[in-house]
């Protein structure tokens, strides 16, 4: 009996990968299955059935494992590209970050206040991939879209900052705006950020989900807009 | 699943019914089996019962029409496919005499 339980235990842990309202509405019924086929001295899940619950489970996430083939392929397609899209935005700031967090360290200090902003594009950014991964699109929107704000941030900031005199002197709109269109990581921020939006819509989201989506992808950019202007009118 | 009109199965019944009709050479995982039953049920190719047995939950699948049509259509195809192959005249082997 107690072998059971704790093999019951280990199955429903395996089911994380799930999202939680398949798991609060199909938990019993799979558990129970993997509990019948499960041999008599079994003692915990076997690679196989932990293997095929995350990867089953991860598709239930994206919302493609009860999609016809065609139509999956076309989500799998979708995610796979945002995906790549969002791993090689992450490369610049990450290597960037790779320069800058030493450095703090070294000086236990930051040079200019402006310094932590890439490090915290490249967290936004590997979270914005491991949402998509994990089939989280409205996460994984949120923060393709936190990221394009910030990464226009660092632009707008790295180019005003005198770290002579430490002041900050904003150049015309139409400078950032052509660096900006120079830098790979805004186009790949956008363009996930929209291929993230066509798999949302695949999904069928529902109303509200969409209405919140909308509300705060606009909010943060709006936000971002107006501090910088906000700044630029004090300076 | 893959004889004509079956009655309705739970799981395990399905899984193990899979295992007897390949002779054991079939034995699907149960996140597969359930992947493929939610993709069958999208495409309203069954129909779903949920029953409490012996205290533990259980859903009933069972084909629908359309289940059963696209089950004759793709049993056809192969079987079909398979002619190609069984029906197909061996090639004559013709010995080659050595120069």
């Amino acid at each position: 009996m107690n072998r059971e339980k704790a093999l019951e235990a280990r199955y429903r842990q395996l089911l994380w990968a799930y999202p939680k309202q398949y798991r609060r509405d199909r938990r019993a019924e799979i558990v129970g299955t993997l509990l019948d086929t499960a041999h008599t001295d079994q003692r915990r899940p076997t690679v196989r059935e932990a293997a095929t619950l995350a990867v089953r489970g991860l598709q239930t996430r994206a919302g493609t494992h009860d999609a016809p083939a065609a139509d999956r392929g076309l989500r799998g397609a979708l995610r796979l590209a945002a995906l790549l899209m969002l791993a090689y935005a992450t490369a610049g700031p990450l290597v960037d970050s790779g320069h800058i967090i030493p450095r703090i360290i070294a000086d236990g200090a930051l040079r200019y206040p402006y310094e932590l902003v890439q490090p915290l594009v490249t967290v936004i950014v590997g979270c914005a991939v491991v949402a998509v991964a994990a089939g989280r699109y409205v996460w994984g929107l949120l923060a393709a879209l936190g990221a394009l704000t910030f990464t226009l941030a660092v632009l707008r900031f790295a180019i005003s900052y005198d770290s002579a005199t430490h002041d900050v002197v904003f150049p015309p709109f139409e400078l950032t705006r052509d660096m900006a269109a120079e830098e790979p990581a805004t186009w790949l921020l956008a363009f996930a950020a929209l291929l993230i939006l066509l798999a949302l819509s695949l999904n069928g989201l529902d109303q509200p989900t969409w209405l919140w989506t909308l509300l705060i992808g606009t909010a943060t950019l709006v936000t971002a807009g107006a501090v910088g202007l906000h700044r630029q009118a004090h300076i | 699943m893959s004889r004509a009109r079956p009655r309705p199965l739970h799981g395990y019944a399905i899984i193990k019914r899979a295992e007897e009709l390949s002779g054991g050479r079939v034995r699907m995982a149960a996140g597969t089996l359930y992947a493929a039953l939610d993709r069958l049920n999208a495409e309203q190719l069954l129909r779903v019962e949920g029953k409490v047995v012996n205290g533990r939950a259980r859903r009933y699948y069972d084909l629908t029409d359309e289940g059963v049509a696209a089950l004759r259509a793709e049993a056809d195809q192969m079987l079909q496919a398979a002619r190609v192959v069984t029906e197909r005249r061996a090639p004559r082997v013709r010995a080659v005499k050595p120069a």
